[in-house]
């Protein structure tokens, strides 16, 4: 089974997240803030990472940095409602593989972005 | 000794004395004409010193008008005087200038016999040409004393000139020292050789530590050496007036932002002479700039976030899978959902609206063909055109060529346009979505048989936040800012938006309305920014 990393600060849309996906037959993994993201990604290995930017405790950012850093090679789809040209291009920099504004698309939309990265 | 002397002595004596004496001395007599008329007058016995004061020779004997031709006409008042005197007045001394000799006499007269008269004369021409020369002496002195007094008065009138020049001066030396803006005087080569007291405020220099030094040297500018390249290009070879915003760096190192407008000063020969740069502090302008937009941005995200929750939640509760609602509970669901997602619209438009209203949106363009943009659009909305049954045509001009646009807004702006004509058509009708180019445009026509824009309320349409009476009515869904951000984007571009509408009523029927954009065939403007609209 496919496992999914999700950094989410806001637990309603973590969960929401989770019970889709697995839902659909991904095992799910919630985290709730960017160094916590780290500690688990340290310890553990995913097949992907949805990655929410604004967070505390260490930004979306900050966690794209560090896996870039590390070498850790995990697909990063960025999940944010920040919908500005220059936070989509500043994570696809930091390596993100893909970038979806939350209220833009449909949970069935997101599990369909999320299908095409673990094919 | 005087009883010793006799008569004959005293003959001596006086004869000795008439011919030493310095006076000139001549004995006449006087010559009348009819009714005492004097005349003329006959030199009897004349002293040695009469002819070196007269310059007259061998006068003895002779009348005077021989000797001195003209003189009667010259001095009538002499034949006069020396007439009365001769019969019997009394002895007169007077001055006169005989004109023939071009000399001054002072002479005494008196008669010694009836018809005689003894003449005693100084020549005192020398005496009076001092004198003369003296008067002369005290005009000129007058007339010196005049120029001079007048030079006086004009140069007191020129210190008042100046006096006030330089109060004049003084009122805007004033007001450029207090002035909250950085102004700074150099010369040709860029030595400060005044600075107000804002450059302490603004740079941390006193005026007196920044005059005399290079005005690079006051500030350690972050700016590329091409900046200066261009700011030096224009001031001194273009002689022009350079303005920019620019980074600078105060004394203590701090970076702050200015608005900077720097021109040279020309003499008469159209060289250089002084440079004035103008400069404005306008960080704090900034960062509230800065610190709106950033809570747009916020406040978008934050907006956002249970935005989402909402939706998605909304989402699983319809999805077959989970939800097990009866039909009525679905419709509710959906109404919920759809009024989610209208809120989703109105933030997006919020946020685009900001970023127009302070001018920080993106325009880039890249060579796009437009068709393709519509096409997309159009797909976008089949569904809900499909819904109500409406026609949607296009009609492309195969001759319109691939222009620079910027492709996100021309989605806006055919979004905006189509979906206006979806809502505002009701079931059954048709939308006409044609391509064309025009003279030096690109034309974009969106015609529907909609309930048109009542005439009245026309001139507002692109108003922000305007809803016309008749699409309220309808209660179709809106903001009042679709329009507004079209028309903002479409000028902001380079191009024109304008629309034909019959009239329109609540009621409905046969309106319609036909909008038009043109983007310039050259391409849309581009405009550099901080954020892209969504």
């Amino acid at each position: 089974m496919r496992k999914i990393l999700i950094v989410e600060d806001e637990k309603p849309l973590a969960r929401v997240m989770s019970l889709k996906l697995n839902s659909v037959g991904y095992q799910t993994t919630a985290v709730f803030n960017g160094e916590e993201a780290i500690a688990i990604l340290a310890k553990q290995s995913f097949d992907l990472v949805i990655l929410d930017l604004l967070m505390p405790k260490g930004d979306g950012f900050s966690v794209l940095a560090h896996l870039n850093k590390s070498g850790i090679k995990t697909p990063v789809i960025v999940a944010s409602n920040l919908a500005q040209q220059e936070d989509i291009e500043k994570a696809k920099k930091l390596g993100a593989v893909d970038y979806f504004v939350k209220t833009d698309i449909t949970l069935v939309e997101m599990v369909n972005k999320v299908k095409q990265y673990l094919q | 000794m005087a009883d010793k002397i006799k008569p004959k002595d005293f003959e001596n004596l006086y004869g000795s004395l008439f011919d030493n004496t310095i006076d000139g001395l001549a004995y006449c007599q006087m010559i009348f004409a009819a009714q005492e008329q004097p005349v003329d007058f006959i030199y009897v016995r004349v002293n040695k010193n009469f002819e070196d004061l007269t310059g007259l020779k061998n006068v003895e004997g002779k009348k005077v008008t021989e000797l001195i031709p003209g003189i009667s006409i010259s001095n009538p008042e002499l034949f006069e005087t020396y007439g009365r005197v001769a019969l019997g007045g009394k002895p007169e001394r007077f001055e006169t200038y005989v004109e023939p000799l071009a000399r001054w006499f002072l002479v005494s007269v008196y008669s010694p016999q009836k018809n005689f008269f003894m003449a005693v004369f100084q020549n005192i021409t020398s005496q009076k040409k001092t004198e003369k020369e003296l008067a002369n002496a005290v005009i000129a002195a007058k007339n010196v004393m005049d120029d001079l007094q007048a030079e006086k008065t004009k140069l007191a009138e020129a210190n008042t000139k100046e006096e006030a020049l330089v109060k004049e001066l003084e009122k805007f030396k004033l007001a450029v020292d207090n002035t909250t803006d950085n102004v700074i005087i150099t010369d040709p080569e860029g030595i400060v050789i005044y600075a107000n007291r804002s450059v302490e405020k603004i740079i941390g220099y006193r005026p007196e530590e920044a005059i005399g030094k290079k005005s690079g040297a006051l500030w350690k500018s972050p700016m590329p050496v091409e900046y200066y390249q261009k700011m030096w290009d224009t001031i001194k070879k273009q002689k022009k007036t350079f303005t920019s915003e620019i980074q600078n760096k105060r004394k203590n190192g701090e970076v702050y932002t200015a608005l900077i407008s720097i021109y040279p000063i020309l003499d008469k020969n159209g060289e250089i002479e002084f440079f004035v740069s103008v400069e404005r502090d306008i960080t704090k302008e900034k960062e509230v700039e800065k610190a709106k937009t950033e809570f747009v941005s916020l406040a978008s995200h934050q907006l956002r976030t249970p935005l989402s929750t909402i939706n998605w939640y909304l989402e699983m509760l319809m999805s077959d899978d989970k939800a097990k609602l009866n039909d009525d509970q679905t419709e509710y669901a959906k109404e919920a959902y759809l009024a989610s997602k209208r809120m989703v619209g109105l933030v997006n438009a919020l946020l685009n609206v900001s970023r127009i209203e302070m001018g920080t949106f993106i325009i880039e363009p890249k060579l796009i063909n437009i068709a393709e943009i519509i096409k997309a659009v159009i797909s976008e909305f089949e569904h809900k055109s499909k819904e109500k049954k409406l026609e949607v045509k296009v009609a492309y001009e195969l001759s319109v060529p691939k222009v620079m646009a910027d492709p996100k807004l021309l989605d806006i702006v055919c979004q905006n346009l189509l979906e206006n004509a979806i809502n505002y058509t009701p079931s059954g009708g048709k939308i006409k979505v044609s391509l064309k180019s025009k003279g030096n445009d690109i034309l974009i026509i969106v015609e529907d048989t909609g309930i048109g824009i009542p005439k009245i309320q026309q001139p507002m349409i692109f108003t922000k936040l305007f809803r016309a009476d008749n699409a309220r009515e309808q209660k179709t869904f809106g903001n009042g800012l679709g329009l507004y951000m079209t028309k903002s984007i479409v000028e902001h571009s380079g191009g024109k938006i304008w629309f034909s509408s019959k009239g329109g009523s609540a009621s409905g029927g046969e309106s319609g309305t036909t909008f038009y954009v043109t983007i310039p065939a050259s391409g849309m403007k581009a405009k550099t920014g901080t954020k892209s609209l969504t």
